[in-house]
Formats: C-alpha cells, structure tokens, sequence
C-alpha cells in the first residue's frame, strides 16, 4: 500500500522529481496516524482491561456476599477456615495496630501542638477535627495497610501456591467449591478484620494523642472533658464514613488478593511474582476507594465542589 | 454403599447392569494438543459393580483425562455423563454435589498442603455436612482394613501435614480417603504407586467389596503395576494404543 502510494496520487502518476519528496510525506503523515492510532488504541485497551479488573473484583464481591449470606455455605470446614482467618488476620494484627496507631497518634498530637501554638486556637476546637479526621480518613486507611500487608499479601500467596501445585484441583474433585471453601472466608474476614481494626486504631490513636499531649503539656483540659467533647461530636456521618470506608475498602482489598493468587497460571516459580503484585494492587485500589469515597461524600475534589 | 441393587438389574453371572453411572460419547481430547494420552470419538460406560482397567504406559499424564471425567476438563467433542446427567451449564451446586459421590485416588499432587492428612480425609465429607462422628468412624474402619500392619503408622500420620509423612502411608491414606463413604464411582489413578505390595491384595478386595454394594470403579495402572493381581470380572479393559485410549470391551482379564 505505501509503494502504491508513492508513485500515483488520485489515481494519477507523480512526476519523477517529485515522487520521493511526496512520498516520502505521504508516509511520515501516514506512520503518524498509525502512531496516534496506537496511542489511542493502547490507551482504549489499558482502560476496557481497567473494567475489566473491576468488573471482576465487582463480581467476586457479589458472590462473596451471596455465599456468606446463604447459611448452606457455612459447612464446619468453611466456618474452621474462617475462624482461622480471623484469628490470622485480625487478632494476631492487634499488636501491630497498636505500634502503628500509637507512633500516628504522637505524630498527630505533635502536628496539633504546632497548629495550635501557630493559629492560636484551643484544645477544644482541635480535638473533634483531629476526631473526625481519625475516624473518616485515618483509622480505615491505616487498617487496610496493616490487613494488606500483614495478611493480603499472605492470602495472595497461599493462593497462588495452592493453584500452581494442584491443591485447588483435589478440591475441585472432591465436589468442594475453591470460592466457598477458600475466598468467601478470606475476603468476609479481611472486611471483618479492616473494621474492627480500625476501630482499634481510632481509640489508640486519641488515647496515645491524649496521653502524649497531656505529658507535653500541649493538652491542658483533663481526660473526661477531652473525650466528653470527642464523644459529643461523634454523629450519625461519622459512623456511616467509618463503616463504608472500611467494609468497602476492605473488600476490595480482600478480593483483589484473592484475585490475583487464584488467577496463577503456571508453575510455582510464578508464585514469587504475584506476592511482589499483590500488595501494589491491593493498596492502589485501597487508596483510589478511599479517595473516591471521599470525594462522593464530600462531593469535591480538593476545594473544588462537584455540582 | 449401603443401597441395594434391584433384581433386575443383577445378570445371571453375577455382573450387573443398569443405567451406566459414567458415559463417554464420542469424546475427543488431546487431539489439538501435545497431551501425552488421547482420545478420538471415544465411547464407553461403566455400569454399576463394574470395574474398568485402563492400562497406561509409564509415561501418559492421568490427570487431564480424569479430570475430565470429573467435569472440571471440558472434551474437545462429544460428552461425558455421571449418572446420566452432563457438566454442561453453569449449575455449579449440581456438579459439586456429584462430585461428592466419586471418589479418586491422584497419581500426582493429591492433598491439602496445609491441612493435616486428617483434616484432608475428614474436608469433602465435612463440608457435604456428614455427620463428624459418623467420618471419624468411616475413617478409622477403613484404615483398619487397608492398612495392615501399618495402621499405627497410618494413625499417628493423621496428625502431620503431608509434606511429613513418607509416600507408602500417604498412599494408604489417599485409598482410605477415596473409599471410606461408599462413593459411586471410584476414579483410581496408579493407585498401587508407593502402595507396600503387601497391600495390593486387600485393596483389591476393599474395591471389590464396595463393588458388590453397586460401586464402579476404574483402574488406571501399566502392566508392572498389579501384574501378580487378579481382577475379579466383570472387568472391562480400555487399552492404549499409540497414546489413544481404545475400549477393548469384551477383552480377556488378566
């Protein structure tokens, strides 16, 4: 097509001079539509596989919810693998929460004192916004990198490794199902587990913040006042933010690490690869839900109001 | 296992026949691929109390074709009945609850690895809700009987992960874990590998035993496998040819 191109124009034949300068044009303007054509093309793909992505990790959590619902799918089995994870993945999380809140919780303090120096403003205004800000962005957030990090990667490779060695085939084959038997009691206790932490989380959180600003001499009203006013303030928006940020978050990140373990194909040499992946994913993914969330609750972007 | 066979369906040599627990139809496998077994429009049953002897080479790779059998390969053609209903459709419930009824003994990767032997006999019953007791005790009555002299060994492995426990025992275990609830179709890939030979005889008469109670069971072995056996008849043979699995029913028993 481009030597045909080069020699007739409309139909007609270059003179001799002129063909390989036209020419020539002709096929850089046409390499550059083929160049655009890919960038578009490449980009349309990156984006169908994006949905695609979440369509699956969309379907994966319907179908969590639908077999946890139905009480067929808590044989004894399922219900020892759930109570497992839970213990894996919750209560062995509690120590690490714990470091992780109180180090956050003196970082926040310390923040606080500088603002409250440099505004001039009281403990009493601070002390329901460093609440809210615990509560709603904070607490979920730092719940999800604890249950990622300490069991989705985990999941992801357990997964992974029961794939790539048969183990889910000698499931299969005994009329066991992978998805009751081995991702619906994963993902419910990763949601389980995001939310209760978190909660864990906020309360250290306030008591260390309360604690350390008190010994610095930064918080000067006694305790009953410092956690009457947080106690005061805590209102209906405060729960329905901390629930969906965590539930959702959570199962987002619980499905995704399932996801990917159980999408191995493969030798067990491929297992290394998705515990490298899994914990990017599942922390991208918690933070694009997180930001989503707030903007849909918000409904801005930064100082930008939506609508 | 504990039903009966109707009297009709019990011929006067002492083989039965009924509607086939598993039916292949024209089924090809393997064809477009380089699979070390296939199969080209093959087409076979297994009735009830039948027992069917596949001989392989030491080379052919099992577990495509019974996995196959299982539903969780789909044929390239044709189509494959347990009990005369397919695993075609998306009715997922209905092919787990058949699968339940089929017992098989893996030639390669056959356990749980972070489950216990014990928790991996005890999972698929458990989890189709049998009672725990009743488990327990099917187990222990089985490996009672295929373990020999090995039963203390077979016993203190229930407690170790399989990774711990040598193949000899894993491979009693894998037969009791098959054979312990009395399933309809019994799928038994090689399954004298690492069985002590001293075993081979009572295991043939376990299946036997279980056959008389309307069991089929077939038998994936080569011919260094077992030789010294007798297989009680009925017994079909299917016979691999050039890597292509041919029915040779009606062929003598060894």
């Amino acid at each position: 097509m481009r030597l045909a191109i080069g020699f007739f124009i409309n139909g007609q034949e270059m003179p001799q001079r002129t063909q390989p300068i036209v020419s020539r044009l002709q096929i850089i303007s046409l390499r550059i539509v083929e160049g655009f054509g890919q960038v578009v093309a490449s980009i349309g793909s990156s984006f169908l596989s994006r949905c695609g992505a979440i369509a699956t990790i969309l379907a994966v959590l319907w179908g969590t919810m639908s077999l946890a619902i139905r009480p067929r799918s808590w044989t004894p089995p399922v219900r020892s693998m759930f109570s497992r994870q839970v213990l894996f993945t919750a209560v062995d999380s509690i120590p690490a929460s714990l470091r992780f809140a109180a180090t956050f919780g003196v970082l926040m303090i310390v923040q606080a004192a500088i603002w409250i120096d440099m505004v001039g403003i009281s403990t009493e205004v601070i002390a329901p916004m460093l609440w809210r800000f615990i509560v709603r962005e904070i607490a979920p957030l730092l719940a999800c990198l604890v249950v990622i990090g300490r069991s989705g990667v985990a999941i992801g490779t357990e997964l992974a490794t029961m794939r790539a060695s048969g183990d889910i085939e000698v499931l299969d084959s005994q009329g066991i199902d992978p998805m009751t038997y081995l991702v619906m009691p994963r993902i419910v206790s990763v949601v389980l587990s995001v939310f209760c932490l978190a909660i864990v989380i906020a309360v250290t959180m306030v008591i260390t913040g309360y604690t350390v600003g008190w010994l610095m001499n930064v918080i000067r009203m006694p305790w009953s006042d410092f956690f009457g006013d947080i106690a005061r303030n805590i209102n209906l928006e405060d729960l329905i933010f901390f629930a969906s940020k965590t539930l959702i978050a959570g199962g987002f990140a619980g499905a995704i690490c399932c996801i990917n373990g159980m999408n191995v194909r493969g030798a067990i040499t491929d297992v290394p690869l998705v515990s490298s992946r899994v914990g990017i994913k599942a922390l991208t993914a918690v933070f694009a839900v997180s930001a989503i969330l707030s903007i849909l609750y918000y409904k801005k972007i930064l100082v930008f109001k939506i609508g | 296992m504990n039903s009966t066979l109707p009297e009709e369906t019990i011929r006067e040599s002492g083989s039965t026949l009924s509607n086939p627990v598993l039916e292949l139809d024209q089924v090809q496998l393997g064809i477009n691929s380089r699979k070390t077994l296939h199969l080209r429009d093959f087409s076979g049953s297994i009735h009830r109390g039948e027992f069917v002897r596949v001989k392989v080479e030491s080379h052919h790779d099992l577990r495509d074709f019974v996995s196959m059998l299982l539903g969780l390969r789909e044929p390239e053609l044709g189509a494959i009945r347990f009990e005369g209903k397919n695993w075609l459709g998306d009715d997922y419930l209905r092919h787990f609850e058949m699968r339940s009824r089929i017992g098989r003994v893996f030639s390669g990767a056959a356990w749980v690895q972070n489950l216990t032997v014990g928790e991996n006999m005890r999972l698929a019953q458990r989890h189709h809700r049998h009672p725990a007791s009743a488990v327990r005790m099917g187990i222990e009555k089985w490996i009672a009987i295929l373990s020999g002299e090995r039963t203390t060994a077979v016993q203190a492995s229930l407690k170790r992960r399989p990774a711990f426990v040598e193949p000899a025992i894993l491979q009693i275990c894998q037969c009791v874990r098959a054979l312990y609830f009395g399933p309809q179709l019994l799928l038994l890939e090689r399954p004298l590998r690492f069985l002590p030979e001293e075993l081979h005889s009572t295991l043939l008469e376990a299946i036997d035993g279980l056959r008389q109670q309307g069991t089929a069971a077939v038998w994936f072995s080569d011919d260094r496998e077992g030789g010294e056996l007798r297989f009680p008849s009925p017994c079909t043979t299917w016979r691999i040819v050039h890597d292509e699995l041919k029915n040779m029913e009606g062929s003598p028993t060894s």
